[in-house]
């Protein structure tokens, strides 16, 4: 049985999020950890999509916990996190 | 006359907080690092950080420092992915450590020429600092600093070099003052900047004060810093003092007078001004200039 590919990047310092990443299923999901989830969620999530789209990836599970990343912060550390995990998973 | 370069700061790629942070203490230069700060791990996604923060520069450089970046070194395997992450428009220098041949400096100049070309980029717009941090570097100074027109200054990495030369590094720095004559000697007969090393005690701030004055008086153009605290006090250090520009302007005055007179030879303060210093006089009050109203009493 193959375990699903897994990758992360990031860090929980401030200004940046830890994003890990578990490459399976036919979908995106999103789960933002964020203490402005409640205003900034729908952004977020739609900004790991883009990333996720941009790279190809059609099926993922994405966890971010934030530490007041700004959107290009955000931005970088899924790409990095979906690009180790198309590696070959690592982190 | 080529612009100011007082200050480069060192800012890891790894850190999205000095990432967005660095370019609101205005140093002259930003000099975003992918070597020795970013750890061998975190390559890829200091690279991705980079590549989108150059993305938003209007976020992260308010002020309009030189956008730089150091690379990894030729002989590391890394450089080729650095540069396809960061060569694009923003990116203004290219920082190349243990540069060691003229060999190298063209080396990274086709690969910049390169990646100009894929990134919509005009050839050569990109300049490049060597850094030289070895004694091979600094042996070859003259060599490196006319390989290529992209050069634009001559960097010095004082704790690389000491080491390399068995020496021990210390306040006084003897053990690196032939370097850095070489370096400055290299720099100016090409017609290029020098920036001299780190002082790496962040809380010693008389100790860099007068490590920069020394660094100016020696012909350096500027100095690396590690941290916004040091900039101010790199930056007096570089400025002409109100007593250089009134004396400049005076030079410069008894020039014109003797000129309207017919007279042959000029003189001020019972001393000779000839062609040296007028050219001094010169280059003090364009930089006056340049600073506008930022210039500080020595």
């Amino acid at each position: 049985m193959t375990t699903n590919r897994k990758g992360q990047a990031g860090s929980l310092e401030s200004c940046d999020a830890l994003v890990e990443v578990e490459l399976r299923g036919d979908r995106v999901e999103c789960v933002i950890d964020s203490p402005v989830a409640e205003m900034y969620g729908a952004e977020m999530r739609s900004q790991v999509e883009a990333v996720a789209a941009e790279l190809g990836v059609s099926g993922a599970r994405v966890s971010v916990t934030d530490r007041g990343a700004v959107n290009f912060v955000l931005r970088a550390r899924v790409e990095a996190a979906l690009r180790r995990a198309l590696a070959g998973g690592g982190a | 006359m080529e612009r100011l370069r007082r200050t480069l700061m060192y800012v890891p790629g790894s850190n999205p907080a000095l990432i967005r942070s660095a370019g609101l203490f205005v140093p002259d230069v930003l000099c975003f690092d992918l070597e020795d700060s970013v750890a061998l791990a975190e390559k890829d996604s200091a690279r991705l950080l980079l590549r989108h923060a150059l993305e938003h520069l209007e976020l992260i450089n308010p002020g309009g420092s030189e956008v730089m970046v150091r690379v990894n070194a030729l002989d590391s395997g890394l450089l080729e992915e650095d540069l396809a992450a960061v060569v694009r428009p923003g990116l203004e220098a290219i920082r190349l450590p243990k540069a060691e041949s003229a060999g190298d400096v063209r080396r990274l100049g086709e690969l910049l020429e390169r990646a100009e070309s894929e990134a919509g980029l005009s050839a050569g717009s990109i300049r490049v600092s060597p850094v030289l941090e070895s004694v091979a570097g600094i042996t070859a100074a003259r060599e490196i600093a006319t390989a290529s027109s992209r050069v634009m200054g001559l960097s010095f990495g004082a704790e690389d070099y000491t080491r390399d030369l068995g020496a021990e590094r210390t306040r006084e720095g003897d053990e690196i003052r032939h370097a850095r004559g070489e370096l400055i000697l290299a720099a100016k007969a090409a017609g290029r900047q020098a920036y001299d090393t780190v002082f790496g005690d962040v809380a010693d701030e008389a100790g860099l004060e007068a490590e920069a004055r020394r660094a100016r008086g020696l012909g350096f153009d500027g100095k690396s810093v590690i941290h916004p605290a040091q900039i101010a006090v790199v930056h007096r250090a570089f400025d002409p003092s109100e007593e250089e520009i009134r004396h400049a302007r005076r030079v410069l005055t008894a020039i014109r007078h003797a000129e309207a007179e017919g007279a042959g030879v000029v003189s001020l303060d019972g001393r000779m001004v000839d062609a040296p210093v007028r050219r001094r006089a010169e280059r003090v009050l364009a930089r006056a200039r340049l600073l506008g109203g930022e210039v500080q009493d020595g």
